[in-house]
Formats: structure tokens, C-alpha cells, sequence
């Protein structure tokens, strides 16, 4: 028996050394580490598979992403995709390199001219989709502009601030609220008008109230002219009750967050179920 | 009718009901009621005159505080000597004032030799042209319960939960011109004593055995329906005579002139047979209702409706004036109008808007719902922003089609049908009776406002749409093309040509140019601007303004459309005058 127990934690051992092993010898061998916070473990990771970057604007950028990684992980990628594939690219792409870890990345699609940032993990409680496309509306100038260190600068900057619970502009969507606003107000307005100018209807009941009415029915008779009688082969009195199925399901909400605060001096190593928030804008 | 004491003219007062002297107070008993009293007082001839007087009293009181929730069916000996007599009624002919509109030719007829000088019916202040003229009357008449004062605070009451009523609605001075009118009803009396015979079945399982029996069923049938009643004026719209229906028969008395004293009176011109039929699918209604019960066993009875020997000569008619308070309210070449059921107070009336002060409402409503919408709403994609503005863009232009579909019914008057009876065209005429052939639920209370093909067509639309946005997996195409908002534009399209097909009834098409086009140019310049230059910043914004302001256009041009929908063309009444262009 002990020497079964004593073969289980060697197997258990060397599963989680390979894993661990594993997971450092893609980091240790990866180029696309820029910087590690001592602290809190986690990267500044790029993959400028497509130079958009120069060697002077990558250092100026991987400095301003140092001080996201107080809060998760800070990934570029540029790549050059089909439309329609960034989301998944983005989202597979985060998930295979920090699988379960907070971090948010931002994607240049030179293929679809789309620009794309993700929030991971905890990071999407408070980068959420309607932030991430606040922050892509607000920088996919400087992209359409090829001015893509400050674009990189700004949603890193961007995304922190919205991490710090700060607040930043969104002029896009306070401009397009105002059409709506109004829009929604005239169909409310269209729904009181309605509501005040209702008819007023008579219903059958009050009608025949104002009448002099009476129905009699008597000498009711009843006969019966014919019967056919039809063989059903199988007993009807078993029919029916029994079979069928039935099935449970569980609601997945699109962000089931947890409530407690990472703290700063640990990483997650944790496997934590993968969802994220995402916001995107053509340039 | 003057007063022996003074010889001014007398009026029927409906909180008294008697009649009264303005000039110098004093008070007459109409004289039916005198008759009744007479009788009373040859009954009580061994009394003192004391006792005949509380006799009197006592019957006037019964006629002010007359209960009018009589149970279906209950006939008291009282009412029903009351409604032999008012059927036996041949009443001669009478003399009265006809008074006609010099503008839309509109007639009303009363004993008062003198009026205020305007129209009911157009709203115009024009002194009207008198003549004397003689009338045959009808032979039953419910008078006046409700005082003029209980109906202008009926109307205020309502005009004070109407924010967006224009201001003149709501001026006492206005509310003096409410005139109040004994319309004239055919009464239908529908009896039927006959046997009947039905046909049913009753299926089961028994064992491994399958059954249908056929029965044959058979009964007497003895049922009336006395007292239905239809508008009989083609001047006054079954739009409203419905919608303040009903009068309680058991009220109707034999018609007494005296009972028109200080009131107004409109003429049969729309023959009983216009209605034969509703009373007779009424009757019809109910026996069938009362046929499937009482019945012993599981049989379902078939065609139970068609065994019903019940046919036009089942049913005899006369008519009658029910009281009616009415208001109308000119504006440019638009009328409205206000009607109060002189009995039981049950109000309609068109309410139109007050443009600018709803537009203004809006404005103002805009404001908490864009702090609404910028705290709980989130931030969207350009293309999607500009994808729901266009939705919202569909939702605009099926209400464009909801209200000029209504507008057109009613500008043609197919919501009126002893109108169209009279005056209407053999299309109009197979128009309404498409519409209230596929009206099932209700042949005598208009279910809606609006044209019923081109509310099902928006509705149709709407509910498709709504449809292809909330179950996308159903419809993963299409949902993919209304999320890039490709689609809206061809809805509008589509919802567009429909309003320019309805609307060429109209007389007055400006409002198509107005609402209808530049709600349906914003859409396409938006797809346009968009396909061109996808990704521009400047055109993402010119895009979301130009189909932004297209929508907004379009839901201003809906609050005129309201205005029309809640008013009427100027009515021509006669041959002389009027507004000439006006639906005839």
C-alpha cells in the first residue's frame, strides 16, 4: 500500500515539475518577453510579427506597458489575419501564452486593418467591451496615421487608467448617445401619446345590459343516429405517461468573476476558466 | 315652447328634467310626463290636490334618479307599457327651426328661434341661415341626463391628463360651445321562436376500441334582443357613435317635443338596412353562445350558427334621438371633434397635438435618457452604432406606415359605416366590408385606429425583424446582414413604398415628402457613405449624423402625421358650400 502511495506522489511530482518546466521553457526561450515585474509576475510581452514597431518606439512602449503589469499581463501582438479572425486569434493567442492569468492584448490586424484589445481574466471586470471599444475609438487615429508606438502607448495608458478606476474620454459614444437619446424619447413620447389618447370601447357584456334580452331553450331532445366503432390494435389505456426526458443546464454568465482582490505579490497558478472582454475598431 | 309666465323660450333641464325659464325661473313639467301625472291624478282623484302634488314629485324624482343598470332580460311592467307604447307611437309631424352652415352645408334643426353663431360640424363662427321647416319624428327619445356643466368637466377632466392637447382645448370660453344634439338611432328588435335542429359527435376510446357517435339534436329556441341601436345620421361618424355606445333601451320614452327645448336635433339620412345585419350577427352571437351550453354528454355541436333560423324579417326597427354633447374645434382646414353620450357621460374625441409643445416634451425626455444611457449603456462600434440607429430607422417607418394607413381610413371614412353606405363607392363599400368581414372578434366596436392591411404589413415587419435580432441562431444569414446594417435600409425601402401606395388617397400628400423621403434618402446616403469610406472617421460621423437626422425628421413629421390622424377633413354636408375637394 505505501509503495503504491509513494509511486502517486512521485507521478504527482513529476506532472508538476514537467508543467512548471514547461511553462518556463516557453517564457526562457521566448524573445517576446520585454519585462518581468519582480513583483507580481506578471510580463510585458510583444509580438511585432508585422515591424510595426522601431527598435526606439518598442523601448518607449514596453516602458509605458511596465506599469500595467501591477494589475496583469501586457501583451502587443501585430499579425496579419482574414477578416472576421481577429477576436478568436486574440483571445486563443492570450490563452495559450497566459492561460488563466490577468492581463489584457492588443492586437493590430494588418490583414483587416483592425485594431482589438482584450481584457483576461479579472482585468475584464473593469476592462470591459464597452471600455475596450471606448479606448479603440479613441486611439485608431494614431494606427490609421502610422503612428503606431503612441497607438500602442495610448491603449496601454488607456487600459490602466480604466484598471485604476479612473475615468477616460469616450467623445464617441456621449456624440452618438445624443441621436439616440432623442430618437428614444420621441418613440416614448409616440407610447404616452398613445397611452393618453386611448378610445373608449363598449364590450358585448355592457351592451346586452342596455337591452331588453332573454334566451330560452326547451324541449331539448337528444338522439342518437349512429355509432362506428374503430380497432385500435394497442391498449389506449397504456398509452401516454412514461418516456420522455429531461435535462438540466447551468448558465454561464459571460464574466462570473471572482470578488476577491488579486493580491500584487502573487501570480495566479491557479487554472481559472477562461473569459475575457474584448472591443474593436477598424482603422 | 314659451313660458306661460313670461313668454320667453323654455329649455329642458336635464339635472330637473323639466322645463325651465331662464327669464324669470319658473318651471314647466314636459308635457308627457304631465300626462303620466294626469293619470296619477285621475287614480288618485278621491285625494286632495296636496297628495296629487307629492304624487308629482315622487315621479319626477323617479325620472332623475332612474337606475340604469337593468338587468339583461328584466323587464318591469312599468318599462315595458312605456316600450308598447313608444313602438304604437305614430307621431305627427312637427314644426322646428332648420338651421344649415353656409360653409359646409351641415343642418341641425331645433325649436329655439335663435342660435350662437357657429357650426357644429366645421367648427366655423358663422351666423347660420334659418328656416322654418317640418319634421317627422321619431318615435322614442332618451332625454338629456347629463347638464352641461357635468360634460364640460367630463372634458376638462380628460384634457387635463392630455399634456400635449393644444392650450385653446383646455379655455373655458371654449368649452361653452359644447352644443348638445339628439342624434337619430334605428332601434332593432330581433325575435326569434322557432325549433332548431343540430348535429354533433362524440368520439372517445374505449379498450382497444375507437368511437364516434352522431347525434341529432333538437330544441325550441325563444329568444329577443329589443333595444340594439345604430346611428342613423350619415353627418354624425360611427367612430364615435360606437365608441360611447351604449344607450340603455330601458330608457328610451315615446318622443316628446317638449324634450328638444333648448336642444338640438339631426336627421335620419342612413337607411336601417345598413344595419339589419349587425343586429342580426349580434342576436346571432348570443343564441349561439347559449346554444353550446345545457347540454347532457361530450357531443360537439356543429355549424351550431347556421341552424339558427334567424333572418332580416326577424327583426323589426324604429327610431329614435339619444342625447349627444358635441364640441368641435377648427383648425386651418382640419376639424375635431368632441362627443359626450348625454346619459352615462362616456366620452370620445379627437385630441389633436400641440406640435411644438411635443416636440418640446421630447427634447426634455432626451435629457434623463441620455444620462441614462451614459452611465448603463456601453460603448458600441462605429458600425454598430450606425446598425441601430437604422434600426431604429425601421421602427420609425413602420409607425410612418401604422399612422398614414389610419389617416387614409379615416380621411375615406371607412371608419364610418352608414357614411360609406350612403356615400361610399362600390370599392369603398367592398373595402369596408373586406375589413369587417376579417374583424371577428367585434362587428360593432372598432378595434383600431389604424388601416388594418397596413398595420398587419408594419406589424408583420416589426415582429420579423424583432424576430431575426433576438433569435439570431434561427436566422444566422440574415442577422449577420442586420448587424451590418445592410438590411435596414431595404426595410425602409420596402416599408416606404407601402406608405407611397397608401398614401396617394391622400389629399394632402406633403406629409410623404416631408417624413417619409428623408427618412428613406438618410438611410441609403448612410450605406452609401459607409460602404465608400468603411473605415474614415469623418464619414463614420457624417454617416451616423445624416441617418441620425433622418430618423429624427421622421419622428417629427410622425406628430404631424398624429395631428392628422386625431383630426378630420373639413366636412362637406351639402351641395352648397363646404370644402369642395373634401371626401364625399
Amino acid at each position: 500500500m505505501r509503495r503504491y502511495k509513494f509511486r502517486l506522489y512521485v507521478f504527482i511530482t513529476v506532472i508538476l515539475f514537467s508543467v512548471l518546466l514547461s511553462k518556463v521553457a516557453v517564457f526562457a526561450s521566448s524573445e517576446n518577453v520585454e519585462y518581468i515585474n519582480q513583483e507580481t509576475g506578471y510580463y510585458v510581452y510583444i509580438d511585432d510579427s508585422e515591424g510595426l514597431l522601431s527598435e526606439s518606439e518598442k523601448e518607449m512602449v514596453v516602458e509605458e506597458m511596465k506599469s500595467f503589469t501591477e494589475y496583469g499581463n501586457a501583451v502587443f501582438v501585430s499579425a496579419n489575419l482574414k477578416p472576421g479572425q481577429a477576436e478568436k486569434y486574440a483571445a486563443n493567442y492570450y490563452e495559450k501564452t497566459f492561460s488563466g492569468e490577468d492581463g489584457a492584448i492588443f492586437l493590430v490586424d494588418m490583414g483587416d486593418r483592425l485594431l482589438l484589445l482584450q481584457g483576461h481574466q479579472n482585468i475584464d471586470i473593469m476592462l470591459t467591451s464597452s471600455k475596450c471599444n471606448s479606448i479603440m475609438d479613441n486611439v485608431y487615429r494614431y494606427a490609421r496615421n502610422q503612428d503606431y508606438g503612441k497607438c500602442v502607448i495610448t491603449v496601454f495608458d488607456q487600459a490602466e487608467a480604466v484598471v485604476k478606476e479612473q475615468r477616460i474620454a469616450q467623445p464617441f459614444k456621449y456624440i452618438t448617445n445624443i441621436f439616440l437619446s432623442v430618437i428614444l424619447a420621441f418613440l416614448i413620447g409616440f407610447i404616452l401619446l398613445g397611452i393618453t389618447m386611448g378610445r373608449p370601447t363598449s364590450v358585448k357584456k355592457e351592451i346586452l345590459n342596455g337591452l331588453f334580452s332573454g334566451c330560452n331553450i326547451t324541449d331539448r331532445a337528444v338522439v342518437l343516429k349512429d355509432v362506428t366503432k374503430l380497432y385500435l390494435g394497442v391498449s389506449s389505456g397504456s398509452s401516454g405517461g412514461s418516456g420522455g426526458s429531461h435535462h438540466s443546464s447551468s448558465h454561464h454568465s459571460s464574466s462570473h468573476h471572482s470578488s476577491s482582490h488579486r493580491s500584487s505579490s502573487h501570480r495566479s497558478s491557479s487554472h481559472r476558466s477562461s473569459h475575457h472582454s474584448s472591443g474593436s475598431h477598424h482603422f | 315652447m314659451k313660458c306661460p309666465q313670461c313668454g320667453a323660450e323654455l329649455r329642458f333641464d336635464p339635472a330637473t328634467q323639466l322645463l325651465v325659464c331662464d327669464y324669470c325661473g319658473g318651471t314647466q313639467v314636459p308635457s308627457l310626463v304631465q300626462e303620466k301625472v294626469s293619470s296619477a291624478e285621475e287614480q288618485v282623484h278621491d285625494t286632495d290636490k296636496s297628495t296629487a302634488e307629492s304624487v308629482v314629485s315622487d315621479h319626477m324624482a323617479d325620472v332623475v334618479t332612474r337606475d340604469t343598470s337593468v338587468s339583461t332580460g328584466v323587464e318591469d311592467e312599468e318599462i315595458k307599457e312605456s316600450q308598447e307604447k313608444v313602438k304604437a307611437l305614430e307621431p305627427e309631424d312637427i314644426k322646428l327651426v332648420e338651421y344649415v352652415c353656409p360653409n359646409c352645408g351641415g343642418t341641425l334643426y331645433s325649436v329655439k328661434e335663435s342660435v350662437n353663431g357657429f357650426c357644429s360640424f366645421c367648427g366655423s363662427q358663422v351666423m347660420l341661415q334659418s328656416r322654418f321647416s317640418s319634421m317627422k319624428p321619431p318615435k322614442g327619445i332618451i332625454p338629456f341626463m347629463k347638464t352641461k356643466e357635468e360634460c364640460k368637466k367630463i372634458y376638462s377632466d380628460l384634457m387635463k391628463k392630455n399634456f400635449f392637447a393644444p392650450d385653446e382645448l383646455k379655455d373655458p370660453e371654449y368649452l361653452e360651445q359644447f352644443r348638445g344634439i339628439y342624434m337619430p338611432y334605428h332601434v332593432f328588435d330581433t325575435d326569434v321562436n322557432d325549433n332548431i335542429t343540430l348535429k354533433g359527435t362524440k368520439v372517445y376510446t374505449n379498450g382497444d376500441y375507437f368511437y364516434s357517435e352522431n347525434y341529432m339534436g333538437s330544441a325550441h329556441l325563444s329568444a329577443y334582443y329589443h333595444g340594439l341601436s345604430y346611428d342613423a345620421s350619415s353627418t354624425f361618424s360611427d367612430h364615435f357613435s360606437e365608441a360611447i355606445a351604449p344607450y340603455d333601451a330601458h330608457m328610451i320614452e315615446p318622443f316628446d317635443p317638449d324634450y328638444l327645448a333648448g336642444f338640438y336635433a339631426d336627421m335620419p339620412d342612413v337607411s336601417a338596412d345598413c344595419y339589419s345585419q349587425d343586429a342580426i350577427a349580434f342576436a346571432l352571437d348570443q343564441i349561439e353562445l347559449e346554444l353550446y351550453k345545457g347540454w347532457t354528454g361530450d357531443i360537439i355541436w356543429k355549424n351550431v350558427r347556421e341552424q339558427i333560423p334567424l333572418t332580416p324579417q326577424n327583426t323589426k326597427v324604429y327610431t329614435a334621438f339619444f342625447p349627444v354633447w358635441f364640441l368641435s374645434y377648427k383648425k386651418n382646414d382640419r376639424v375635431a371633434y368632441a362627443v359626450i353620450n348625454g346619459v352615462n357621460g362616456k366620452i370620445s374625441c379627437d385630441t389633436p397635438i400641440n406640435t411644438k409643445k411635443f416636440i418640446a416634451g421630447c427634447f426634455l425626455l432626451a435629457i434623463p435618457i441620455y444620462i441614462i444611457l451614459a452611465i448603463f449603456m456601453p460603448a458600441l462600434t462605429p458600425d454598430a452604432v450606425i446598425t441601430l440607429i437604422q434600426s431604429l430607422g425601421c421602427v420609425c417607418a413602420a409607425i410612418m406606415l401604422f399612422n398614414i394607413g389610419g389617416i387614409v381610413k379615416r380621411e375615406k371614412r371607412l371608419d364610418d359605416r352608414g357614411y360609406i353606405y350612403k356615400f361610399g363607392g362600390d370599392k369603398d363599400k367592398a373595402a369596408y366590408a373586406k375589413s369587417l368581414k376579417k374583424d371577428k372578434k367585434n362587428d360593432l366596436i372598432e378595434k383600431t385606429m389604424t388601416s388594418k392591411m397596413s398595420s398587419r404589413v408594419g406589424l408583420i415587419v416589426v415582429l420579423v425583424y424583432f424576430g431575426l435580432q433576438i433569435f439570431p441562431l434561427f436566422f444566422f444569414g440574415t442577422a449577420i446582414l442586420l448587424r451590418l446594417g445592410f438590411i435596414q435600409p431595404f426595410i425602409i425601402l420596402v416599408l416606404s413604398i407601402f406608405m407611397y401606395i397608401k398614401g396617394s388617397y391622400l389629399k394632402n400628400r406633403k406629409i410623404l415628402f416631408t417624413g417619409v423621403t428623408p427618412l428613406l434618402a438618410a438611410s441609403w446616403l448612410s450605406l452609401i457613405v459607409t460602404l465608400i469610406m468603411p473605415y474614415s472617421d469623418p464619414a463614420f460621423y457624417a454617416s451616423a449624423t445624416i441617418i441620425g437626422t433622418g430618423v429624427i425628421i421622421g419622428l417629427i413629421s410622425v406628430v404631424e402625421m398624429q395631428n392628422l390622424l386625431h383630426t378630420r377633413p373639413l366636412p362637406q354636408l351639402s351641395r352648397e358650400g363646404g370644402d369642395v375637394s373634401a371626401p364625399v
